[in-house]
């Protein structure tokens, strides 16, 4: 059953190359292949959470010949949630993609550079290794950057440089970071470090500390680095958008940093406070520059920002509870952010803007897309009986328990700050008098993926018991093992 | 010691010119800079991966389409022609 692991690895990088060489014969295939590769992806992550029993944890060793006890990849709880919801987004992105990239020169690439991205977000996902984490997040990264670009005009290769920039930055403090554990502990294992790392050093601990949460910070669009998110998440293909706001800042950013903040580390007060005063600055920051948006994908990239705000300020609490506000929050957030950047994808090909003043009164128009973009916008908003109403009162209860009421406000003005702004999408895209018209069918390929990722918001938001207790607290379950993650993988 | 000093002067040199810099090519080389010098720094504490200089040339090809694709979409490699957004 270990051999899933890797396969969650190579997969899509042989997929990608494949549709490489295909696409460089003149073959076609490269759509079914992609649409396989993802369907095999998200059907044996399901499979492995059915066949890997309650609260174990899996392990490969990718070169035990190479370094001994070294190179592992890991599926606990904390990595099992996020494969699930990564390669299920990227199957539906796959779905979505058939149609709406048709319109774009070089399809095949589009689709290998996807292949590459959901190689690089299984990768840091699984790996249980500093310097494979660092690769396969610029794999990532890579693949990201080319993305963006890949309308080629002048607001696209713009977008593209900015995230360029400040992603290579982010990932040169992330590499610095790791040198010093390197230098200080002599192994670049995850397990090996949180056994062998001093414990008297709390400078150096927070030093480097400091470094991964302005490095995992900037790929998670943290307040005072959030400026490349609006104009990469506005200028990508939609899918690609749904893509980087619900995956790529989660588990390059936070998964990573929650990862070795608290399984490697040990999180210490100071960092706690870091976050927390960064996670709700950015919350309030987002939601009030969400308000004002004309552009859809804008607002909803500032409403990203917003929500990773929440995620950041629940997990820095550190209490059972707010931790698992912020898995579930970023779980929700997984499914309602790609729902509402497909939607924004199809109303700007639909009617070929996503001007708010130039839409109006898709509703009878456009009704099931409407009816999903309400689905959404509900969802986020926060507003019963959605998904992401349970995971924002979980939240504001942990920080109202752990007598952090000025958190609990935060919270809840960012979420009246959300509402207000996607009640300003309702009004100015769905509802009201016609304006502007509708070209073209949504087509069937289009719809399935946000029909689907519609009644999944729903049904989380009804089924909240069962997925917080066989989805999120084994999560939990992960990150309050704390530093005795190390033990459990054997830490030789 | 002062060759771990040494590194950590290139980095800032690196970050200095992606920041004060206006022309994307000498922010290019900036970020290739400070590439180099945390890979200086891995090396010096005795890494011997070869990851990193994988990455440092996907970095650079990356780097080299995209100002390829901004001098013919823009024209000119200057920042502050590039002001179709507002981050």
């Amino acid at each position: 059953m270990t051999l899933f692991l890797p396969a969650f690895i190579v997969v899509p990088l042989v997929a990608a190359l494949a549709i490489m060489f295909l696409s460089w014969q003149k073959k076609p295939g490269a759509v079914t292949l992609a649409n396989v590769a993802t369907v095999y992806l998200f059907a044996s992550a399901l499979a492995l959470y059915f066949f890997r029993p309650f609260n174990t944890v899996l392990l490969f060793n990718i070169s035990g010949w190479l370094s001994p006890g070294g190179n592992l990849l890991i599926l606990d709880g904390l990595s099992h949630i996020h494969l699930l919801v990564a390669n299920f987004v990227a199957w539906m992105v796959a779905i979505y993609s058939i149609d709406y990239m048709k319109k774009f020169a070089n399809r095949d690439n589009y689709f290998a550079l996807l292949l590459l991205m959901i190689t690089g977000i299984n990768g840091v996902i699984l790996t249980g290794d500093f310097f494979t984490l660092f690769v396969f997040l610029e794999i990532g990264a890579l693949a990201a950057y080319a993305l963006v670009g890949f309308g080629n005009k002048r607001a696209e290769i713009e977008a593209a440089f900015k995230y360029f920039v400040l992603g290579e930055i982010a990932s040169l403090f992330i590499l610095l970071s790791i040198g010093f554990v390197y230098g200080l502990t002599g192994t670049f294992s995850l397990a090996q470090v949180s056994q062998a790392f001093p414990a008297g050093a709390v400078a150096i601990k927070n030093l480097i500390l400091t470094l991964f949460v302005v490095g995992f910070g900037m790929k998670a669009a943290l307040f005072p680095f959030h400026a490349w998110l609006p104009d990469a998440h506005t200028s990508s293909p939609s899918p690609i958008s749904a893509l980087l706001s619900g995956i790529i800042i989660k588990t390059l950013g936070v998964y990573a940093l929650v990862r070795i903040l608290y399984n490697v580390f040990g999180v210490t007060n100071q960092i706690s406070l870091l976050l927390m005063v960064l996670g709700g600055t950015t919350v309030i920051v987002g939601g009030f520059l969400s308000v004002g948006q004309k552009d859809i994908k804008r607002l909803m990239a500032y409403s990203s920002i917003s929500q990773i705000g929440n995620i950041i300020a629940a997990i820095s609490l550190g209490s059972p509870l707010g931790i698992m506000g912020g898995i579930f929050h970023a779980f929700n957030h997984a499914l309602m952010k790609p729902l509402l950047f497909l939607n924004a994808g199809a109303i700007d090909r639909a009617t070929g803007t996503r001007d708010l003043r130039k839409l109006g009164g898709l509703s009878s128009r456009m009704p099931i897309v409407s009816a999903a973009s309400i689905f959404g916008s509900l969802a986020i908003s926060g507003l019963p009986p959605f998904n992401g109403f349970w995971s924002k009162m979980f939240i504001i209860i942990a920080s109202a328990q752990a007598g952090n009421l000025v958190l609990a406000v935060i919270i809840a003005v960012g979420s009246i700050l959300t509402l207000a702004s996607y009640l300003n999408f309702m009004k100015g895209a769905i509802f009201g008098p016609a304006v502007g018209e509708v070209k073209e069918a949504t087509p069937l390929s289009m719809l399935i993926p946000i029909v689907i990722l519609a009644f999944l918001c729903l049904g989380v938001g009804l089924f909240v018991p069962v997925v917080s207790q066989y989805l999120v607290n084994p999560a939990v379950v992960s990150i309050f093992n704390g530093i005795g993650y190390g033990k459990l993988m054997g830490g030789n | 010691m002062y060759e771990y000093a040494g590194c950590l002067i290139i980095f800032l040199i690196g970050l200095y010119a992606v920041m004060v810099k206006r022309n994307l090519y000498k922010i290019v080389i900036g970020i290739l800079t400070m590439e180099f010098a945390v890979d200086f720094f891995l090396v010096l504490l005795g890494n011997r991966k070869w990851g990193t200089a994988l990455i440092v040339l996907a970095v650079t090809l990356i780097a080299l389409a995209l100002l390829i694709r901004a001098q013919a979409v823009f024209q000119s490699l200057d920042a502050e022609k590039m002001k179709e957004l507002n981050g």
